[in-house]
């Protein structure tokens, strides 16, 4: 990639561009998920039924984790360029790094487990 | 660092607030999708709280956050890939105008149930 060869790997301009590209990308998906959840339909479309039959078709399963993935990315990726712009000790900043990696982590996990097993059949069951 | 608090300085600073407020609430939002496991009731009981007037005060705090963080995400995009620094300044002005237009059109479907009763 030509970016890569004009720059140092950890100048920042890479997590920099990422962040635009994520940050357009998430005003789309928004701009969906508000369309959706909060205006097309009524009240009940925050409703466990309607939830339910929206996250067990696997085209909103597909559309709502990628939203949280780049969400949680661009969200915790803006907290490292805030960290790096406030402290300048190496050992704290690779502490703070593996940390909110960790933490991304751990969210898209407990993302995925919450989304990925939603079945119709969840409807039923009273 | 020494910070000129000019009309850029402001939006970035609020830029980042913003985002780290917006950051932390998709830790609630992954809490309350993940009581859908739970059932119908859980989930619903959940949801008719969040109805509660001190809930959707919030909501709305939320949808203003966000539509700043969008708008100035857009000024941030002109600034970047626009040559947008000559007129950032004005560029801000006509999004705040903007953005509370968006505010109060999105705003009523939020608050339209609570009026009702």
């Amino acid at each position: 990639m030509a970016l890569e060869n004009r720059v140092s790997s950890d100048s920042g301009a890479i997590n920099w561009f990422f962040q635009r590209i994520t940050g357009l990308v998430l005003l789309f998906l928004l701009l969906i998920h508000f369309w959706i959840m909060h205006y097309s339909g009524g009240e009940e479309n925050i409703l466990f039924d309607a939830v339910v039959k929206r996250l067990a078709d696997p085209k909103f399963k597909v559309i709502d984790l990628s939203f949280l993935v780049l969400g949680l990315y661009h969200g915790l990726n803006g907290i490292w360029m805030v960290v790096q712009d406030y402290i300048k000790s190496p050992a704290w900043k690779t502490t703070i790094f593996s940390l909110l990696s960790f933490v991304g982590l751990i969210l898209v996990v407990l993302g995925f487990v919450a989304v990925l097993p939603i079945s119709p059949d969840w409807v039923n069951i009273p | 660092m020494r910070y000129k608090w000019r009309t850029g300085m402001w939006a970035w600073v609020l830029h980042r607030v913003t985002g780290l407020g917006i950051t932390l609430f998709i830790l609630e939002h992954i809490y309350t999708v993940s009581h859908l496991q739970q059932g119908r009731e859980s989930f619903d009981n959940l949801m008719k709280l969040f109805g509660a007037p001190i809930f959707k005060l919030g909501e709305l705090a939320l949808f203003a956050i966000i539509i700043y963080h969008s708008l100035n995400g857009v000024r941030v995009f002109l600034i970047d890939f626009f040559g947008g620094a000559s007129y950032h300044k004005s560029v801000f002005w006509v999004l705040v105008v903007i953005g509370i237009i968006i505010f109060l059109a999105g705003a009523y479907p939020f608050v339209s149930p609570l009026l009702a009763g």
